[in-house]
């Protein structure tokens, strides 16, 4: 049998409170333990206001030119690998007709 | 001279193979991520453009974070689907594909961030002149004014802090608050234990507040 430590459970629960992922119970006693404790308060006021701010940073999506680029090195990529089996295909016949 | 009933034939074949290729894509796109790929595996290379289609953006979204410059993030993002094609054959289905593929992208930017603090300090973006810096939109009561001057500043100050976050750090908050990838995920993706990931994400969080400190309020909620 495991036991969680009191620290892993305090990051459990302070990671689920800046996610809203806590119940109404579990709730009731993090609040309470919040106002003994001004350290875990601390951490969990700024787990709830990073988070937020975090989920609203703007997305950086690709430029329009990106599908085209991608598509070129792609094709390399295949003309490599065709390459390099038709070299071994080659070396392979060679060697066939050697021995 | 061409037989025009030759030429007839020449164009239907030619046609029936788009509307084969057409009908092939649509399938493909009606597909799992992990079906997608494992048509990849037997030699479908219209998956490749599919996984791309899917992924481009998130992973030149969690990349960015590492480069801060579109151009370097673009590259890296292109590497990694290299990387996916080439070691195709590597991948099993008892993953998920997208938590393999950020596997490989953190791999790569990290030896990337690697490479260029060796090189040079790495420049804080804010570049007035890229297209990409829009205005952002926060509405929460955190912020300490309504002015969009300041939200715009609490933003690139926290897109500034981000950067100043140790790696570690960096890469849980980012997967998670960003990516929103699951706590499994982001312990699969960084081979760390799922509480390590927690503590880091509580720590990390609890770092950024205390960089971005003057810009957003402490005690309002």
């Amino acid at each position: 049998m495991t036991f969680k430590t009191f620290k892993y459970v305090i990051n459990e629960i302070i990671a689920d409170f800046s996610e809203c992922n806590l119940s109404k119970a579990e709730l009731q006693s993090f609040s309470e333990l919040q106002d003994k404790n001004l350290k875990i308060r601390q951490t969990a006021q700024s787990g709830i206001r990073i988070h937020n701010l975090l989920k609203r940073l703007d997305e950086k999506g690709v430029s329009d030119r990106f599908d085209q680029r991608m598509s070129a090195k792609f094709a390399i990529e295949l003309e490599n690998e065709i390459q390099e089996r038709n070299s071994k295909l080659i070396e392979q016949n060679q060697k066939a007709t050697t021995s | 001279m061409v037989n025009p009933n030759t030429a007839l034939t020449n164009s239907n074949y030619e046609l029936r193979g788009t509307i084969m290729e057409a009908s092939r894509i649509t399938s493909l796109r009606t597909l799992s991520d992990e079906d997608v790929m494992e048509q990849l595996q037997i030699g479908v290379t219209q998956a490749f453009d599919i996984i791309v289609q899917r992924y481009k953006d998130r992973l030149h979204n969690f990349l960015f974070r590492y480069t801060h410059n579109h151009q370097d993030c673009e590259d890296l993002v292109q590497e990694t689907f290299l990387r996916v094609y080439r070691s195709r054959h590597s991948y099993e289905r008892i993953a998920k594909l997208s938590t393999w593929m950020y596997t490989i992208a953190l791999n790569l930017a990290k030896s990337m961030y690697k490479k260029k603090q060796r090189m040079t300090k790495i420049s804080m973006h804010a570049d007035p002149n890229d297209s990409e810096s829009r205005e952002y939109e926060i509405e929460d009561s955190v912020i300490l004014q309504d002015d969009q001057l300041h939200q715009k500043m609490s933003v690139a100050e926290l897109e500034k802090a981000l950067l100043k976050l140790n790696e570690d750090f960096r890469e849980v908050i980012v997967l998670r608050d960003i990516q929103q990838l699951s706590y499994e995920e982001i312990s699969e993706i960084t081979d760390t234990a799922m509480g390590t990931v927690k503590s880091r994400i509580n720590r990390a969080r609890q770092q950024l507040q205390d960089l971005i400190g003057d810009y957003v309020k402490s005690e309002t909620f």
